[in-house]
């Protein structure tokens, strides 16, 4: 995506290469805005958000560290999406095994099964489990309802999918001839997936793992009817909060998340080279 | 001892047939109930963030801890409690012990079977609730009046009527909020001809209104905005609101509507199949308590729903309808709204706002 994937130095070259730099940067700004923007409100002075601010303070902040409902709502999101990423990959990666290796009746159908919450609205999927939860109680009596695993589970199918493209993606690519040397030298194909091909397919699984976590933590509409009293996730906490104020006191919490998000992904693509596997 | 036993049980008979007789006679004369002492742990399901900070800190931690009572919330927003309501209507034992919903919301949740009926045994604080709040399935928790706000500087002369915001010398400075279609379809319709069962006349008006020139915000933040920056300078709004953007710095005056003032109610409802049913008629009563309503008006706005609060004057100014719009105060038909909610917003989506 840089302009000296145009070379020479006709004028036709250095103006098709200035063009295509202007239109990254546009296109860069544009993706990049409504972060500026959320930053930039977080530190207005005022409650209403007006161009130019009244002054600038850092106050957004302090508030929004005084809220119960929204550090609750923090350590909510990142345990519901830790477990839900963590489960999605011991059900997705056999899944995956199976999907790229194997050659069975129904593969492409079980494929778009598993990618199938990604078409489903968020909001249908919620309500769904949650009649279906309801239902289960009634028959069985076991109190469902309310629990804290419904959101887990919810939450479980919307990493699903992220994790099934990616390691299976990954598993496609990886070069059989490793596997079949360590086969041929005696090691079950139980120890070959784990100490051959799972090293292997390390940066799918980590790309899977980081965004299972990003989509879980950020969903709002599939937890809306399955968080258990008692416990609220981030971002139904950012919309209660709006429900009653319209002060930038949210704007400073998305500073944090993105904050936390972008460190995360820093980390990430030092472990692992993400913009190949992506 | 056998005989003596046999006399002790025969004393017994005739005084526990005493005690029975006078029991009996007592439940005739006084029909109150004789609860539980209430205790252990409730749900509250209810809206977050500033309305759940103030209920824990006025009404949990002051009048239900030390009963005993521990208060857990369940924040949503009303249609998720709506549609757990109804979801759980077939449970033995649902999910919250306590709802908050609008006034509309509770009707259709009674009308639907799935809330208690309450009365003075069980809610002893009801006897105190005004009569225009009155029902026999909700505790009217707070409340407030659509009312006109206006910017002094570009609306000099005070409106007194939905009517001004037609005025010519007004166009394009008149906003409307999308999401408050139903009240703003209401308030054209009671200029209109119309009335609580019938806004029909109200569409019309609304077409004359965006031939002139109207801009739509799509929530109150929006139009927050538009009011402090004047991009706006005239609104139908809820008066708690107006107070709350006028603490706010927005630059904005109330004035009544001379066509009435349409009520905003948001009750606690207790369903059916609550699962700790005395704490929560316990929980009810505490939120109706004078402490906890005078609180709800002095930091949200919202004019308490008892008569035995007393509020510093200033305050009372600020958060109450003048006494002589009592007359005037109108609550929406929600036998009406529920009818013809769905065809209201079609017609906002696709006509008005096309």
């Amino acid at each position: 995506m840089s302009g000296e994937t145009i070379l020479g130095r006709r004028p036709v070259e250095i103006l098709a290469r200035a063009a295509l730099r202007a239109a990254t940067a546009l296109v860069l700004a544009y993706i990049a805005m409504p972060l500026a923007l959320v930053v930039w409100l977080s530190f207005m002075a005022g409650e209403i958000m007006v161009v130019p601010p009244e002054g600038y303070s850092l106050r957004w902040y302090g508030v929004a560290w005084n809220q119960d409902q929204l550090r609750s709502g923090f350590v909510t999101s990142l345990w519901v999406a830790a477990v839900a990423t963590t489960l999605g990959l011991l059900v997705t990666v056999p899944a995956s095994f199976a999907l790229a290796r194997g050659r069975f009746p129904g593969r492409e159908a079980v494929l778009q099964l598993l990618m199938s919450p990604l078409i489903v609205p968020g909001i249908v999927i919620g309500a769904s489990i949650y009649v279906f939860l309801v239902q289960v109680e009634i028959e069985t009596g076991l109190p469902l309802a309310g629990s804290a695993w419904g959101i887990v589970v919810a939450h479980l199918l919307l990493t699903v999918p992220w994790c099934v493209r990616l390691v299976t993606a990954n598993l496609v690519g990886v070069n059989r001839s490793v596997e079949e040397a360590a086969l041929s030298l005696g090691a079950s194909p139980l120890v070959t997936a784990l100490t051959v091909t799972l090293p292997m397919i390390w940066p799918g699984l980590v790309a899977a793992a980081v965004f299972g976590f990003v989509v879980s933590f950020g969903n709002i509409e599939v937890s809306l009817f399955l968080v258990a009293p008692g416990q609220t996730t981030l971002p139904i906490a950012i919309l209660q909060y709006l429900q009653w104020k319209i002060d930038p006191t949210i704007a400073a919490v998305s500073v944090a998340q993105i904050v936390l998000i972008g460190a995360a992904l820093v980390a990430t693509s030092r472990i692992t080279n993400l913009g190949k596997v992506v | 001892m056998r005989e003596g036993n046999t006399v002790m049980s025969a004393h017994l008979n005739r005084r526990a047939f005493g005690l029975l007789a006078g029991a009996a006679a007592a439940g005739i004369v006084c029909p109150r109930t004789v609860r539980a002492a209430p205790s252990g742990q409730i749900v509250v399901g209810t809206w977050g963030g500033d309305y759940q900070n103030l209920l824990q800190q006025n009404v949990a931690v002051p009048l239900m801890t030390p009963m005993g009572v521990n208060v857990v919330y369940d924040t949503a927003t009303d249609t998720v409690r709506k549609t757990k309501l109804m979801a759980e209507r077939r449970l033995p034992r649902g999910s919250m012990d306590v709802a908050a919903l609008t006034a509309s919301g509770s009707f259709e949740m009674y009308s639907n079977g799935a809330l208690e009926e309450l009365d003075e045994g069980k809610v002893p604080n009801l006897q105190h609730v005004q009569p225009f709040l009155k029902s026999k399935y909700a505790a009217p928790h707070i409340y407030t009046g659509r009312v006109i706000l206006y910017n002094p500087k570009l609306i000099p002369e005070k409106p007194t009527s939905y009517a001004d915001l037609w005025k010519p010398e007004y166009a394009g400075k008149v906003g409307l909020i999308d999401l408050q279609y139903q009240t703003t379809i209401e308030s054209a319709a009671m200029i209109a001809g119309g009335s609580m069962t019938n806004y029909e006349p109200g569409k019309a008006k609304l077409l004359e209104l965006k031939k002139r020139g109207v801009k739509i915000y799509p929530t109150n933040e929006a139009m927050a905005q538009a009011l402090k920056t004047e991009e706006c300078a005239i609104c139908i709004m809820w008066l708690a609101r107006g107070v709350a953007w006028q603490k706010a710095g927005i630059p904005v005056e109330i004035a009544y509507p001379k066509e009435g003032v349409v009520l905003y109610i948001s009750d606690m409802v207790v369903p059916k199949n609550a699962r700790n049913k005395d704490a929560a008629f316990a929980y009810l009563n505490a939120i109706l308590e004078p402490t906890s309503q005078e609180a709800f008006a002095r930091t949200m706005g919202y004019a308490p729903t008892v008569d035995n609060v007393t509020l510093a004057p200033a305050l009372a100014k600020q958060v109450s309808l003048p006494a002589d719009l009592q007359s005037s105060f109108a609550k929406q038909d929600q036998d009406y709204l529920l009818k013809t909610d769905a065809s209201l917003q079609e017609w906002w989506t696709k006509e008005f706002k096309s």
